[in-house]
């Protein structure tokens, strides 16, 4: 019998919306299988309750746990669940994934990322390789996500300015607050070269999608007026007009059913109501977040993969990466600025949208050797009322604050001064202590196995945050802020995941072969971050948005092939 | 755990405990389990009437009237936790059947450990005592572990009822964000899209083939 379907796409967020839209578009049948549920544009507000102080857009850790395996005090691995915890790594679960609650900081990576092992060689401890495609093999399809995904921007050239196909971007920058300028100037007087930051934010109107709106609350938030280049709105939506495609939301999928010929032929799901169901389909795409697309060919065993779905090789789940980096800021002052340059600091809604790349690549103090650094970003303090009422809480030597003190206290952050932050991307290194696995004992609601992700660093990647947060200090000094801080460390930030299925050449070393195909399955494909072998020093979202573009691209030429 | 990108968000909320929060927590429950809760905190007949909203005790209800009144005081300083509808606002954090349980657990654990901390110190319940030994009390228990813990969650409690929308029956008018000066974003919730509301949408697992369902 033939399948209903021609693809199974299981996930929705930034690794499954190329996929949905371009086959959609070029006619295929198309199903998607999306855990969560599917909140519209008119569900999106900017309730604080909603989308920040309560569990809505993810999952309750109740009934869906993934457990954290960190090193204690004394060194030891020490696992914990993130129920127990509290430590979330979901980062949206519903139709377009976290592609919805994502700021849409923008960065390609640069033709170094695709080359590192080769340019900057081995590094002890790290399981460093060049990717198996090139920059130039991805660059038209970074060009093609401007366009469809839209991003907003304005190229000026600079040390380490990728090398493009088309002159700028198609939408013009959006506007900013002030103190870009400032910084700006701050960055001269340094002799930095100051960026403007590219966002998946329109900032003009198009057919269906409106221009931002400086609504001030952008990441964690829904966006209200699909300003955002959000998965479920830049590519889902389109993907409907065809007719198409169908999207069945909170359909959870548990396993890969394989046919005894390396092919898979089912995918199974609970529903809405728990029940067992399956899914027919010629090719079958896996973009569920690096750590639960691993968790899912791991549960995937059968007689024919007896540890796991494209996993003959022991490779599923290894190299997980996140991003390397740090954090910092500063406050700037009412009383260290003339008036009306500090109303215009305070003023809401307009972005700061300036980045630091001159340091992407830089020499060893110790050995004078180039090695990889990374990206500084700039931004205010998230605009959040709560949340940074709540940082307010811990007075001097941490004791709580309340009453009057605690009152005054907040009154003078909210009116006197304003947080200017940065934050650095460098690369978290691939290293064997970076992995994930099925945990032996905790079940989520359905009784399934959960993710255990080992989340160990590499010592150089905390050595390239220092060094590149002191830069971003110095920005922040010279721009006149106060009480500037920052801080490194090698806990993983959980909204940046990638890894744990990376593409390469050799079946031995990798679970996908360059087309993101995987080695031993010949109608499965992974194009969430999980390919990425190694994760640059920018953000991943628009790598993974053009990956899934190119690999899109593979699979229509394959099925215009008949191979399938 | 940095998130990066300003997402704005925290590791931790009251629906999900900090790290080690919960383990921190039951080590406080199992540490008062020695100890036995007054006759008085069931019978409590002489407090003053308070919607107890069907989860409190009487006398649970007094002291956390009172507890919000000492964290966020009538100093003609901004809006009072009176002003804001504090107490209204942890009534209804402690009803959702959404929220961390073991969260609304130890909420109530806390007016317990007040009132059995008064009874060791003023030999009575803790609506027996005036204004003056209350707050003296409360200063004392803030500098407690458990108590300042415990005094920490109440106080996120009474922030989310300072600057949460005023759909939420808290924060009326929106004076708190006036007085700070912050805009909230648009849209704000409305009936529709309010919590929990919104949490309606996770139930619906129909197939989606048109746009007009978007």
């Amino acid at each position: 019998m033939s399948p209903i379907y021609d693809i199974c796409i299981i996930g929705s967020g930034a690794g499954a919306g190329p996929v949905i839209y371009e086959l959609s578009k070029a006619g295929y049948r198309v199903v998607v299988l999306e855990k969560g549920p599917w909140y519209r544009t008119k569900d999106f507000t900017k309730d604080e309750i909603t989308a920040v102080r309560r569990s809505v857009y993810t999952p309750n850790l109740k009934d869906e746990p993934q457990v954290i395996e960190s090193r204690n005090e004394d060194g030891d691995w020490e696992a914990e669940s993130t129920f127990e915890s509290g430590n979330d790594f979901w980062n949206g679960s519903c139709v377009g994934g976290s592609s919805n609650f994502m700021s849409g900081f923008f960065f390609r990576m640069k033709p170094g990322d695709f080359r590192l092992r080769s340019k900057y060689g081995d590094i002890p401890g790290a399981n460093v390789v060049d990717w198996p495609i090139t920059y130039e093999e991805m660059e038209p399809w970074y060009a093609k996500v401007e366009e469809v995904v839209g991003i907003s921007g304005k190229v000026v050239p600079h040390r380490f300015q990728e090398p493009r196909s088309t002159p700028d971007f198609p939408y013009p920058p959006l506007s900013v607050n002030k103190v870009a300028e400032a910084l700006d100037e701050a960055s001269q007087s340094l002799d930095y070269e100051m960026i403007p930051t590219p966002r998946a934010i329109l900032s003009q109107a198009r057919t269906r999608r409106d221009a931002c709106y400086y609504s001030n609350f952008c990441g964690s938030y829904g966006c209200a007026s699909d300003a955002k280049g959000s998965a479920r709105v830049a590519l889902i939506r389109e993907a409907l007009l065809t007719g198409n495609c169908t999207v069945l939301p909170n359909a959870k999928v548990y396993h890969l059913e394989t046919d005894g010929h390396h092919r898979v032929k089912k995918a199974w799901y609970y529903d809405v109501e728990g029940k067992k169901q399956s899914i027919t389909a010629g090719i079958f795409v896996v973009a569920a977040q690096a750590i639960e697309t691993s968790r899912l060919l791991l549960m995937s065993k059968n007689k024919e993969f007896s540890q796991g779905l494209a996993n003959h090789h022991g490779q599923v789940g290894k190299n997980l990466l996140f991003s390397g980096g740090g954090i910092g800021s500063g406050l700037l002052y009412r009383h260290d600025f003339d008036p009306k340059t500090f109303e215009a600091f305070m003023q809401p809604g307009l972005f700061v949208n300036r980045s630091i790349h001159q340091f992407y690549e830089y020499e060893d103090e110790e050995t004078g050797r180039k090695q990889k650094g990374g990206a500084i970003d700039f931004l205010f303090e998230h605009a959040n009322a709560m949340t940074r009422a709540i940082k307010q809480k811990w007075g001097k030597d941490d004791q709580l604050l309340y009453g009057s003190a605690y009152k005054k206290r907040l009154y003078r952050y909210f009116t006197e001064a304003r947080k200017i932050k940065f934050e650095v991307f460098n690369d978290w290194l691939p290293t064997d202590q970076c992995f994930v696995q099925l945990d032996p004992k905790v079940r989520d609601k359905w009784g399934d196995p959960v993710a255990r992700a080992r989340v160990g660093y590499h010592p150089r990647d905390l050595e390239v945050g220092r060094y590149l947060s002191a830069k971003g200090a110095k920005v922040l000094e010279a721009l006149g802020a106060k009480n500037i801080s920052w801080s490194v460390s090698g806990a993983p930030p959980s909204n940046l995941q990638a890894g744990g299925c990376r593409f390469g050449k050799d079946p031995k070393k990798s679970v996908l072969n360059p087309d993101c195909r995987a080695h031993e399955v010949d109608n499965l494909y992974v194009t969430d971050g999980s390919f990425m072998p190694t994760g640059g020093s920018v953000t991943y979202t628009w790598t993974i948005y053009a990956n899934a573009f190119r690999v899109a691209q593979k699979i229509i030429d394959r099925l215009s092939k008949s191979d399938l | 755990m940095p998130l990066y990108n300003d997402t704005g968000n925290q590791q931790s909320t009251p629906g999900r405990p900090s790290l080690g929060r919960r383990r921190f927590v039951r080590q406080l429950v199992l540490l008062s389990l020695g100890s036995q809760i007054p006759w008085w905190t069931a019978c409590d007949t002489a407090v003053k009437t308070l919607n107890t909203g069907g989860v409190l005790t009487a006398s649970q209800a007094e002291i956390a009237d009172f507890v919000f009144d000492w964290l966020l005081p009538d100093d003609s300083h901004g809006p009072s936790a009176r002003e804001i509808n504090a107490y209204p606002f942890f009534l209804w954090v402690l009803q959702d059947p959404h929220y961390d349980p073991e969260q609304q657990t130890y909420y109530k654990q806390g007016l317990d450990w007040v009132e059995e901390t008064c009874v060791e110190d003023y030999n009575g319940p803790f609506h027996t005592i005036n204004i003056r030994q209350r707050q003296t009390l409360l200063d004392k228990i803030r500098d407690t572990n458990w108590g300042e813990s415990w005094l920490a969650s109440m106080l996120t409690v009474t922030i989310e009822a300072l600057l949460g929308d005023p759909i939420y029956g808290c924060n009326p008018n929106g004076a708190s964000w006036e007085w700070l000066g912050h805009q909230p974003g648009q849209p704000r919730p409305d009936e529709h899209t309010r919590y929990p509301i919104i949490l309606n949408r996770k139930m619906e697992g129909h197939p989606i083939t048109k746009i007009d369902q978007l």
